[in-house]
């Protein structure tokens, strides 16, 4: 085959090699976000305003020689706790009777680089078509739409939750204050 | 004339074509499977790939092609449950199409792909610098960084147009001026715009700018028509601006007379100009 007929060969297979190329980086961020431990996590549904020093005390959960611990604290938004278990891919709600007697990872073997955030809806069409002002922007912090909570590394997300939490912090999407993951569950 | 007409008719085309299937596409995105999802994006895009290698006529189909690869891509990040929206993700697939069609111009010389090429790396140093280089800054800094890569796409463009002269891509240098002289002159308005605390030196850098923008629609490289227009139109903007900058001054009777007089003596200059450099070219 002549020079010609080689370039045109490799412009006519090039999409393939384009779409190839994409796919295995695609899988190579996702394999390196592969989860590996179950985790506790916990949300903070807000209840009530009040002034900080008048609120009523109420539950904040720690992790503390790798047992789970409770405080009490006054707070505006009551704190619950989730448990993903990684076999069966989905998360309950646990108690903290139950939950205190799981043992969590050390900081020192817990994996590193994820985060819990309130993601979009998956299932939508490819940018710049997924933009839904009222989606992203609710009319007020009151009324934004429930979104999917979702562990993040490397830009990859795993829907762990899927009856939509409320989201009620001033954030939109995105990382917030009211989602916590206290710890990973030692196999 | 004919080849123009048909050239014009087949990108109009493509463009609507282009706008009513990605309009049902979106519309009906949610009943579709993923593979079906795949085989209206990245197969339909391979179709028109290849029929686009037919006919010249047939060129535009590369277009579609190239944004239906985009949206395919997208969708495949999707389906292995990543947030295609993210700046990380679209600068991945910006840059794969990028470098992409560049090994394409360079194996096929069709301007097609250059201009194919320089859109897709617009966008991929769009995702760079909002999303990896802006993190370098202040935060004000951050907010302002769409302006700072407008001067840098603006500058980019002019200069892509400089380097093509006499080339065989140089029927690509009157949308490289436009694009490019309007995003670099309007940049320099805006960030006056944001950094009025230095005043006197911004007032310098526009009405630089401007000057700059005559001097190189005038080098013997470039004589263009549209960084001339440009410059004319951003110098009356930017002395509007300047005069409402100094709006409580109490000499703001004779700015404005001065103004007149300087609007006046632009209109006539940039007359001129267009005369005589239409009787050079």
């Amino acid at each position: 085959m002549s020079l010609k007929k080689y370039r045109l060969a490799f412009v006519l297979i090039s999409p393939f090699i384009l779409f190839l190329i994409i796919f295995f980086i695609a899988l190579i961020l996702k394999n390196n976000a592969q989860l590996k431990y179950s985790f506790l996590w916990s949300v903070s549904d807000f209840q009530a305003y009040c002034e900080i020093k008048k609120c009523p005390l109420r539950d904040h959960f720690f992790i503390q020689d790798n047992q789970l611990k409770k405080t009490q604290v006054p707070s505006m938004s009551q704190e619950n706790l989730y448990f993903y278990d990684v076999a069966q891919h989905q998360s309950t709600a646990m108690s903290f009777e139950k939950a205190q007697h799981l043992k969590f990872l050390n900081a020192l073997n817990a994996p590193q680089g994820f985060k819990l955030i309130y993601a979009l809806p998956f299932d939508r069409p490819p940018f710049p078509f997924n933009f839904d002002p009222e989606l992203t922007y609710g009319s007020s912090m009151f009324m934004k739409p429930s979104f999917p909570v979702a562990l993040e590394k490397n830009h990859w997300q795993l829907k762990i939750y899927d009856q939509h939490l409320s989201v009620q912090t001033t954030g939109t999407l995105g990382a917030s204050e009211n989602l916590k993951l206290l710890g990973w569950v030692a196999a | 004339m004919k080849t123009l007409l048909i050239k014009i008719l087949a990108y109009l085309g493509a463009v609507i074509f282009l706008m009513g299937a990605l309009l049902s596409f979106s519309a009906h995105f949610e009943s579709l499977s993923w593979t079906m999802r795949i085989i209206w994006t990245l197969g339909a895009g391979l179709i028109f790939y290849y029929l686009a290698f037919l006919s010249w006529i047939l060129e535009p189909l590369f277009l579609i092609s190239a944004i239906l690869f985009f949206l395919g891509l997208e969708i495949i990040f999707s389906y292995l449950g990543f947030d295609s929206s993210r700046l990380f993700i679209q600068g991945i697939i910006s840059g794969a199409l990028f470098l992409n069609y560049g090994l394409m111009f360079i194996l096929l010389r069709r301007n097609i792909f250059m201009s194919l090429m320089i859109i897709g790396g617009s966008y991929f140093l769009i995702t760079l610098g909002n999303g990896w280089f802006s993190s370098f800054f202040n935060t004000y800094t951050q907010q302002i960084f769409p302006v700072y890569l407008m001067l840098i796409l603006g500058f980019l463009y002019c200069l892509l147009g400089f380097v093509f002269y006499k080339t065989t891509c140089e029927i690509l240098t009157p949308a490289l001026y436009l694009f490019g002289g309007g995003l670099f002159l309007a940049a320099v308005s805006i960030l006056e715009q944001c950094y009025d605390g230095h005043q006197l030196l911004w007032d310098f850098i526009l009405l630089g700018s401007v000057f700059l923008g005559f001097i190189f629609s005038f080098l013997p490289r470039v004589k263009s028509k549209i960084v001339l227009t440009w410059s004319t139109i951003f110098l009356v903007i930017n002395i509007y601006i300047l005069t409402l900058t100094y709006l409580h001054n109490l000499a703001w009777s004779w700015i404005l007379m001065g103004l007149g007089i300087v609007l006046i003596l632009a209109g006539y200059f940039y007359w001129v100009l267009i005369k005589k450099m239409s009787s050079k070219i």
